[in-house]
């Protein structure tokens, strides 16, 4: 029977609210503008921030999570120290490879990594800048790069200084436009003669768009011809799970090597992706809860928008309010009536709010290089937060309109 | 007119009769345009930081040298270009008329000490006696290089603020000791003023020398830039011109191939640092307009109610003779007074917002004349437009319908 009342009470209580929504449509609509354009606003924003952060991620994650890199600079300045102190650093070594290889148990693997970037020639076109990219045969591990046609490069490449190159596909497109074979072809890298060994495959890349036209080459032959360059890079693979004691191996292997006092700093840098990732994301982040803010405030104004509406609606049925009091209703029960209209009004602003945050990510991924996902949490979010805004602002007006005496209420005209 | 001033206390009136409602209402506006006040306030501060900064290198100096200062990551382009030279250097004296000072600039980081002492990484600048008329340096103690020095090689240095005070102790006189750079013994001849940072790097970690002293012990390694400035910041244009025939002849490029040096100069910086952040600020800006969106749907619900509930005063209105101009007028002018009281008010919240922020936070804040009046033109057009279709409903109400409303 009291269950019974209940369900009865919460159905009348709805009935009520939707005809008071329909009794003034246009209102209603524009009262739930204001929340759905906050809605938008918030969770556009926050899809955008959680997409971004996504492809940040993966961008960095390419090498893997028992993968570090150790280098002479910085991969990002501005951390306390100046580009002075580092541009003071000693170069790295070749040699560094096998004592670290020596000298540290847990460490699988090491490849070396290095920059140039010069003229390259075939017999039909040039590039102007192709980017060099100087390593071994383990690249190939660390990196996303897959190989099209031919091969990779292979340890006695490297052993023997074989002139033996791999293109992607950029390079290859400008270097053989007519769609020859580049396998077995020669051209010529700063007027070095190179044979091509191999083609990758195109990388969908998203970021920057347009990839610069690159080459892979043996690191032993880029230090034959082009000497020892500053940005010599390792990358270092530890054994499975044993990222954190090779990376402290290395870093007392490097300390040896770079003959560093007890009272020294040191003089190289180790990063996981974790790291990088961790940097970017402490950058980003601010940026987002910015971003995030400044959208939530429009939130705010609809808010504001649905109480100010509240307020007129709950003078305007002030007669009605008296008869529904003389009827019997309770304070509560009005109180519930007007706190359920602002909230459905809100809710309804959300959830269209969010159906036009999904035809935009929609439209957007036609024209981003990335992809957008609406996460699941965002949406729920989304909703709660709609309906929050019309509790926190419904609420107010609702408790005066509860607080009438039935009374003058019924007097009022 | 009298039906303006008519207009304006009817507004009044009606906005009085229910402050709670008008409160509201303006609320939405003041944040709305709080919200973006603070915004512009904010990137206009961060713009004029940035252009302060960039105005250090001077308005009217041009910078010769092989790479271009906004290469875009190609600069391997430019790689095989001639260094620039003393050769270079002559020229434009010689043959550039507009030419008011030439300045060569190269810097070497190397240690410096003095007896016990050690400052790390220096910044040993190469110039000649001009630098100071370009660079706009003062001297606390001693004198600046002079030709002689410049022409003979000399071994004088002119001590940066921070190199002094790490090198010597409080009240020392450094003039005429000498100081070890590099393993070369080297006199001081003067001490500079504290200069400051430009875009975080200290200029007070710096020594002066002869250039030509530097080209001795450094040669061919050093990357020189030549600062050009003309003798009234007009003439820029002229001395570019007089600039590339000269270097062209002395790099002997042919008539058909393009320049093989770069004519730098602040506003190419600019440019870039405009065309990287434009994009950002503008989505910022469009973002907290957003705010100021719904404040107008909320004034136009108001208006739309208030129509509603004053159409027999409407009616009574028009039947003693009102025409349709005055009733819009009437409901115009209560959504314009809502947004300029709210306009006024958001703005002065904005500029105290971000003065709040600048002040907790690195981020400089600007208080510009550009972001009130866009301020003051975004509320009224907010206004206008939400405001005219409530009035335009008013202004239509028939009056016989609109007196037997009840």
């Amino acid at each position: 029977m009291n269950n019974y009342l209940t369900i009865h009470k919460i159905l009348d209580t709805i009935k009520i609210v939707f005809h008071g929504i329909r009794t003034n449509i246009l209102r209603g609509i524009l009262t739930t503008l204001g929340v759905t354009v906050g809605i938008v606003a918030v969770v556009g924003m926050g899809t955008m921030a959680y997409s971004f952060q996504k492809e940040i991620n993966a961008q960095f994650s390419v090498l893997g999570s028992n993968t570090f890199i150790l280098s002479r600079q910085p991969m990002m300045m501005g951390h306390g120290g100046s580009w002075r102190d580092y541009w003071r650093r000693q170069r790295f070594e070749v040699d560094y490879m096998d004592e670290i290889m020596e000298n540290c148990p847990n460490v699988k693997s090491i490849t070396p990594y290095l920059w140039y970037n010069f003229k390259a020639k075939s017999k039909h076109e040039e590039i102007e800048g192709l980017g060099i990219q100087a390593s071994n045969e383990n690249v190939f591990d660390f990196s996303s790069y897959k190989i099209a046609d031919g091969r990779f490069l292979v340890a006695s490449d490297i052993q023997y200084n074989r002139n033996v190159c791999i293109l992607d596909h950029k390079a290859t497109e400008i270097l053989f436009p007519h769609g020859e074979d580049p396998i077995e072809q020669r051209i010529k890298i700063n007027n070095i003669p190179f044979k091509v060994i191999g083609v990758l495959e195109k990388e969908t890349s998203t970021f920057g768009g347009e990839q610069n036209a690159m080459a892979i080459i043996p690191y032993s032959v880029a230090e034959k011809y082009w000497g020892r360059g500053w940005g010599l890079r390792f990358l270092v693979e530890a054994l499975p799970d044993r990222i954190e004691q090779a990376m402290d191996e290395v870093i007392i292997a490097m300390r040896n090597l770079r003959g560093l006092r007890l009272e020294e700093d040191n003089d190289f840098e180790i990063f996981s992706s974790q790291m990088i990732r961790d940097a970017i994301s402490k950058i980003t982040t601010i940026a987002y809860i910015v971003i995030i803010g400044i959208a939530a405030i429009s939130l705010l104004v609809g808010g504001i928008g649905i109480m100010n509406v509240m307020f007129v609606a709950v003078t305007e049925r002030t007669k009605e309010i008296g008869i529904r009091k003389s009827c019997g209703a309770r304070s509560k029960d009005i109180l519930v009536q007007f706190g359920t209209e602002a909230t459905v009004l809100s809710t309804i602003g959300g959830i269209i709010g969010l159906l036009l945050v999904f035809i935009l990510t929609i439209i957007g991924n036609r024209f981003l290089p990335f992809e957008i996902i609406v996460p699941a949490w965002l949406v729920i979010t989304g909703i709660l937060f709609a309906a929050f805004v019309g509790i926190v602002f419904g609420i107010f007006p609702a408790y005066r309109a509860s607080k009438k005496d039935p009374v003058i209420a019924l007097r009022y005209e | 007119m009298y039906f303006l001033s008519e207009s304006i206390k009817a507004a009044f009136t009606s906005l009085t009769k229910h402050k709670l409602r008008a409160i509201l209402t303006t609320l939405g506006i003041i944040i709305g345009i709080a919200t973006i006040i603070t915004i512009v306030s904010l990137i206009e501060g961060l713009n004029k930081t940035v252009k302060d900064q960039f105005s250090q290198l001077g308005t009217s100096v041009l910078y010769i040298s092989k790479y271009p200062w906004v290469s875009h990551g190609r600069w391997y382009e430019y790689r095989k270009r001639k260094p620039i030279t003393t050769d270079e250097l002559e020229a434009i004296e010689s043959r550039c008329p507009t030419a008011a000072y030439v300045v060569p600039i190269a810097d070497i980081y190397t240690d410096v000490k003095y007896e016990e002492k050690k400052s790390e990484a220096v910044q040993v600048t190469g110039t000649n006696a001009l630098y100071p008329f370009i660079q706009g340096v003062n001297l606390e103690n001693g004198r600046f290089l002079t030709d002689f020095e410049y022409k003979h090689r000399q071994r004088v240095a002119i001590l940066g603020w921070e190199v002094y005070n790490i090198l010597f102790e409080e009240g020392d006189d450094p003039l005429d000791k000498w100081i070890m750079i590099a393993n070369k013994k080297v006199k001081v001849i003067g001490v500079m003023e504290k200069r400051g940072s430009f875009f975080g790097e200290s200029q007070d970690n710096q020594i002066l020398v002869p250039f030509t002293t530097l080209e001795k012990y450094y040669g061919k390694r050093l990357y020189m830039t030549i600062m050009v400035m003309p003798e009234s910041p007009d003439k820029l244009e002229i001395l570019r011109d007089e600039l590339i025939i000269a270097l062209r002849q002395v790099r002997q490029v042919p008539s058909w191939e393009e320049n093989d040096f770069s004519i730098n100069g602040q506003e190419a910086l600019l440019d870039e640092y405009n065309k990287t952040t434009k994009v950002l600020y503008a989505a910022m800006i469009a973002i907290s307009a957003l705010a100021l969106l719904v404040g107008g749907i909320g004034i136009m619900n108001i208006m739309l109610i208030s129509v509603s509930e004053r159409t027999k005063e409407i009616g009574i209105r028009k039947a003693i003779g009102a025409r349709k101009t005055h009733i819009l007028m009437q409901f115009l002018i209560e959504a314009l007074i809502l947004c300029w009281v709210g306009g006024v008010i958001g703005a002065a919240v904005g500029f105290g917002l971000a003065g709040f922020v600048s002040l907790v936070t690195p981020v400089p804040s600007a208080v510009s004349v550009k972001a009130a009046i866009m301020g003051f033109i975004f509320s009224s057009s907010v206004a206008i437009f939400f405001g005219i279709f409530p009035a335009g409903k008013a202004a239509r109400l028939n009056p016989i319908d609109a007196l037997r409303y009840e």
